[in-house]
Formats: structure tokens, C-alpha cells, sequence
């Protein structure tokens, strides 16, 4: 443990020293990762499609916030279903303007659960964003995994219906969009994944939000428990079949995820807790004190070798008042009345 | 001479200043009251917007039977209906809006009480220096 308490001391030092480097990296890779998986999944706009196009928009993201990546996704996401149908991009319009109005106006700070989840569901394993964001995350953050999920299913199911969207001859308009929209609103499989992952992500935020010993584990064990269930429940519900392998590894990778971010933002030594009582003239106080696990800093040994005429530091009387004496030296060494460098 | 606690102390205002700008801008001009009720009226219009928006949805993927029926519809019964889901959409936007709003009012509050903390703590240090 002391170990890993080490690198993790390590790890948060690199980072308060290259923070600016790192976040820029991150947005460059998530970025990339997001316009890659679009470019795979749709790419029917050769030109936004390109390898070197994507490197010069993910190097641009990598400048601006994490949502001006998703305002950039979203354009080339809507540059694609154009070449692909203008029904096709008529809905996604619509249907991005919705998510407009409700993640931006209830959540605009959580772009990066936003952009995750769909890169999440696209490898297969959206059940990891619950846990993300009910440890890290403020309660209505689900607001933004429900949109990420909307969109993800939305696109993946033009993909899937893109022959058929794209074959003029054999349908009109209307039924385009019917099918469009219907990729929406018929999908079980979506509202199976979607009520999972939202009572997740609501029980993991309630129960780390306890005032119980341990709360952050038991908060990500509760909510990857329930996710399985539900996902499992509401399938047998609304007749789909989830996928277990997915929902298995997802869940699997969801320990793990809390595991990692309950050692580096919650890691409580509950052995060694504190309860004080104390008053003063208004209250009754109850303190519970919990401990973080920390590695102590090590002590810097400064060996002198000959006599150098200074007095160790350890041996130094302290006069309470160093800017004082620093002062008065100066003044004594520039010849100067003291009350001039005040 | 530099002083140590001084700038410490300034770091913190400066980095609550330049993070929590609108935050510290909402605390001064708004009550908690007002504060809600700004965003509720904001909320009506983007509420109203988003409604429109998935009626329009709603319209394309019944289409072809609307076109079918559109002869047949009573007008005044479907009208009701609309309005009855409108005010049921919007009654669930403008929950969704209080309560959210209110947690992040709640939420911006201790941060500007730590800015008034480092703001008291730098004055006092002002005052030392004045003595």
C-alpha cells in the first residue's frame, strides 16, 4: 500500500507540474478518439473523414474547452448524415438541438462525461460512465449520460439502416424519416441501457453522499450491482436481449474505474477515525474526523562537510519575526535607516 | 519585501476570481430567489423550444397516418391535448430547473464564503502592515 501511496504521490506531483501539458494531451486524445469512432461509424463526408483533417480539428480541440469539442463533433457529425441523407441530417439536427437545450442548460460543465459516454458505448462498455459519474460528479450529470446515450443509439443505428437510407428509389421521404426517428423512439435496447445506467448513476452519487464509514465503496459495489440487475430486469421487460458479454465486461471495468478513483480522490484510512464533541456558546458540536491515507514526506537530510562558519539550522534560536531580522540586516548592510524599507 | 502570506493569500482570490467569475457575478446581483426565477424564465423559453422541437419528432414519425386522418381530426380535442402535454413537459422542465438551480446556488455559496474567508485573511494582513 505504502508503495502504490507513492506513486500515486508521484503521480500527483507530475501532474501539478505539467497540468496544463497533460490537460491538453488528454482533450488531444479524447478528441481523436471521438472523431476516429465517428469517422469509422459514419465517415460519409470524405472530407471531414480524412486522417490528417481529424489530426488538425483533434490539435484545434486540443486548445479550446472539452465543449467546444462536442460543439466541433457534433458539426461533423451532421456533415456526415447530410452526405449520407438530408433526412438523415434533418433529424440529427433536430435531435442535437434537443440535447442542446436540456445539457446545456442543466449540465453545460460536463462535456467529458458528454463525449465518453458515446465513445463508451461504441466499444462496448457504457456501463463504466455510471460509476464516473456518480463518485465524481454532481447529481444531475445523468442528464448528460442520457444524452450521450441518446446519441450514441441514434447514430449507431444510421449506421446500421445506412443502405437503406440511402437507397432513394425504394423509399420516401416520410418513411426516412420514420425510420430515423424511430431509431429514437422504438429502441428498447436504448431505454433498457438508458434506465439502468440513470438508476446507477443516481444510487452511486446518493450512497458516496452518506455519512456512513466506507460510503464510496460501497457507493460504486451498490451501483455496478444494480446496474446488472436492471440491465437484466428491464430487458426481460421490454423483451430484448442485452448484451451479457458487454454488460459483464462493463461491469467488470466499472469495478475497476472505482477502485482507481476512489485510491486517488476518497482514500480514507476508516481505522483510524476521530469522533470529537465540543461546544460553544451556540452549538454542540459532533465531529467525525476521517484520516486520508498519505504517504509522510520525507525528511531532507542536509550534510555539511567542513566548517563553514554558518550555524545549523537545527540549532538556530527562532526570533518569531523573519522579515524583521531580514530587514534589519539589510538596512545595516546597506548603511540605511531601517524604517525606509518598511 | 515579499510577503509570503500576503501572496498566498492573493493566489487563492485570484484563481477563485478567475474560475468562479460568474459565480462570484451571480452571488453579488442575485438573491436565491431572483436567481431561480431568472433561470425559470430562461427555462420557459428554452422548455418551449425543446417541446417544439419533439413535436416536430413526433410529427415525422407519424406522418403518414396524420396525412391519412388529417381529415378526420377533431381539432379542439387534439388542441387540448397538446396544451395538456405541453404543460406536463414544461411542469417537469421547470422542476428539473428548480432543483438544479437551487443545488448549484447552494453549491456556489461555500465558494464565495472561502473567497470572503481569503478576502477577510488579506485584509487583516493589510491592516498589520498599516500598524
Amino acid at each position: 500500500m505504502a508503495r502504490l501511496l507513492e506513486i500515486k504521490a508521484s503521480i500527483v506531483r507530475f501532474y501539478a507540474k505539467f497540468d496544463t501539458y497533460i490537460n491538453m494531451l488528454l482533450k488531444f486524445i479524447l478528441a481523436m478518439v471521438l472523431f476516429l469512432i465517428v469517422k469509422n461509424g459514419l465517415g460519409y463526408m470524405k472530407l471531414v473523414s480524412s486522417v490528417p483533417i481529424i489530426l488538425i480539428i483533434a490539435l484545434i480541440c486540443c486548445l479550446l474547452p472539452i465543449s467546444a469539442t462536442l460543439w466541433i463533433g457534433g458539426i461533423v457529425v451532421l456533415l456526415d448524415l447530410y452526405s449520407l441523407t438530408k433526412e438523415a441530417a434533418i433529424v440529427g439536427l433536430i435531435l442535437f438541438a434537443v440535447v442542446y437545450f436540456v445539457y446545456f442548460r442543466f449540465c453545460p460543465k460536463d462535456s467529458t462525461i458528454a463525449a465518453l459516454t458515446p465513445i463508451m458505448g461504441k466499444l462496448g462498455i457504457p456501463y463504466v460512465m455510471p460509476v464516473m459519474s456518480g463518485l465524481l460528479r454532481p447529481i444531475y450529470s445523468v442528464i448528460s449520460i442520457a444524452c450521450g446515450t441518446i446519441v450514441y443509439y441514434f447514430l449507431d443505428g444510421v449506421r446500421q439502416n445506412a443502405a437503406m437510407l440511402t437507397s432513394a428509389s425504394e423509399n420516401s421521404s416520410s418513411e426516412k424519416l420514420k425510420v430515423l426517428v424511430g431509431l429514437i423512439a422504438d429502441n428498447k435496447e436504448m431505454d433498457a441501457v438508458l434506465i439502468s445506467m440513470v438508476l446507477a448513476s443516481l444510487i452511486i452519487y446518493l450512497i458516496r453522499r452518506l455519512k456512513v464509514d466506507y460510503a464510496w465503496s460501497i457507493a460504486w459495489i451498490a451501483g455496478v450491482l444494480v446496474q446488472l440487475l436492471s440491465v437484466i430486469v428491464v430487458s426481460l421487460i421490454l423483451s430484448v436481449s442485452p448484451h451479457i458479454a458487454g454488460l459483464i465486461v462493463g461491469s467488470l471495468l466499472g469495478v475497476v474505474v472505482g477502485v482507481v478513483l476512489q485510491f486517488f480522490c476518497m482514500n480514507l484510512d476508516y481505522q483510524r477515525v476521530e469522533r470529537v464533541q465540543y461546544e460553544d456558546d451556540e452549538y454542540y458540536y459532533y465531529v467525525t474526523a476521517v484520516p486520508k491515507r498519505v504517504v509522510a514526506a520525507k525528511e531532507k537530510q542536509v550534510k555539511q562537510f567542513g566548517n563553514t562558519g554558518r550555524i545549523p539550522r537545527t540549532q538556530q534560536v527562532p526570533t518569531g519575526d523573519t522579515t524583521v531580522l531580514d530587514r534589519k540586516a539589510l538596512a545595516q548592510e546597506l548603511d540605511i535607516d531601517e524604517d525606509l524599507l518598511k | 519585501m515579499l510577503n509570503e502570506e500576503k501572496i498566498k493569500e492573493q493566489y487563492q482570490l485570484a484563481l477563485i476570481d478567475q474560475k468562479e467569475e460568474k459565480t462570484l457575478e451571480n452571488h453579488r446581483l442575485f438573491y436565491r430567489s431572483d436567481y431561480i426565477s431568472k433561470e425559470l424564465l430562461k427555462s420557459f423559453f428554452s422548455g418551449t423550444i425543446t417541446f417544439i422541437l419533439l413535436a416536430l419528432l413526433a410529427l415525422f414519425r407519424d406522418i403518414d397516418a396524420l396525412m391519412v386522418k388529417i381529415n378526420k381530426i377533431d381539432y379542439e380535442s387534439f388542441a387540448m391535448q397538446f396544451i395538456a402535454v405541453y404543460l406536463a413537459f414544461m411542469a417537469i422542465y421547470f422542476i428539473a430547473t428548480y432543483v438544479i438551480y437551487a443545488l448549484r446556488y447552494e453549491k456556489q455559496k461555500s465558494k464565495v464564503k472561502t473567497y470572503r474567508t481569503h478576502l477577510k485573511r488579506l485584509n487583516k494582513l493589510y491592516g498589520k502592515d498599516e500598524k
